[in-house]
């Protein structure tokens, strides 16, 4: 099991990522880089910063940021641990997530909407990390 | 009351806050009874399909644009429409 966020986390995502035919396919016009963002609050003290560059169907780097200035991505999401954990157990579409704001998003609003495909399949890849929650 | 399918055009640009607020709009206002029902993102069609009931086509048009809607994602067009549901064939 892999702590959300973690190194380790983000280089078994990134291994699911590559590793998918599915997701390759789905995403093969993206392009765009993110930090996905789990807010402060209960167990997690500061905010944990992924940065994942994803592009043509293909994820090119995935590491954990020390801090929001290390890269500057086109689109950057955060949210709760509580909201990430019902995206990844598949409990809420991701974009279903960022419609109705529980998940917040700087960057190209529709440009995300129209990647219903791609999103739905990098949240398969996300299933595919063992994953371990801090509200565990 | 009618059933009208409205189908927009995506448009790049928008950020989450104005997609939000247009759709809270719609969803807690109305012109002339339109009611917004639901709605489908058809993402590799830049696309969105919407439901709507309405005693005609103008007055979603204006509750549309009394939400500032038709200025972020363009109607491409609205059509009369038959409601059917999987009821009404057991």
């Amino acid at each position: 099991m892999y702590e959300l966020g973690s190194d380790e986390w983000l280089t078994a995502f990134k291994e699911a990522i590559n590793g998918s035919e599915a997701y390759a396919d789905a995403a093969k016009t993206w392009e765009g880089d993110f930090y996905f963002i789990v807010d402060p609050g209960g167990a997690i003290d500061d905010e944990i910063i992924m940065y994942v560059d994803l592009w043509h169907g293909e994820c090119r780097d995935a590491f954990r940021a020390t801090d929001r200035a290390q890269e500057d991505p086109a689109f950057v999401i955060n949210g709760p641990e509580s909201v990430w954990r019902k995206v990844i157990e598949k409990k809420l579409d991701p974009i279903q997530g960022l419609m109705t704001r529980q998940i917040k998003l700087k960057g190209d609003m529709v440009k995300v909407m129209k990647a219903v495909r791609a999103a739905k399949e990098l949240v398969e890849c996300t299933t595919l990390v063992p994953t371990k929650f801090y509200s565990d | 009351m009618e059933r009208y399918i409205v189908v927009h055009e995506l448009k790049s640009g928008i950020t989450q806050e104005e997609a939000w607020q247009a759709c809270h709009r719609l969803a807690t206002s109305s012109v002339k009874g339109a009611k917004w029902l639901r709605s489908y993102i058809v993402g590799d069609r830049d696309e969105m399909i919407c439901d709507w009931e309405a005693p005609n086509e103008a007055a979603v048009r204006e509750t549309l644009a009394a939400a500032g809607a038709e200025r972020l994602s363009p109607v491409k067009y609205i059509s009369l429409a038959v409601y059917m549901d999987p009821e009404l064939f057991k």
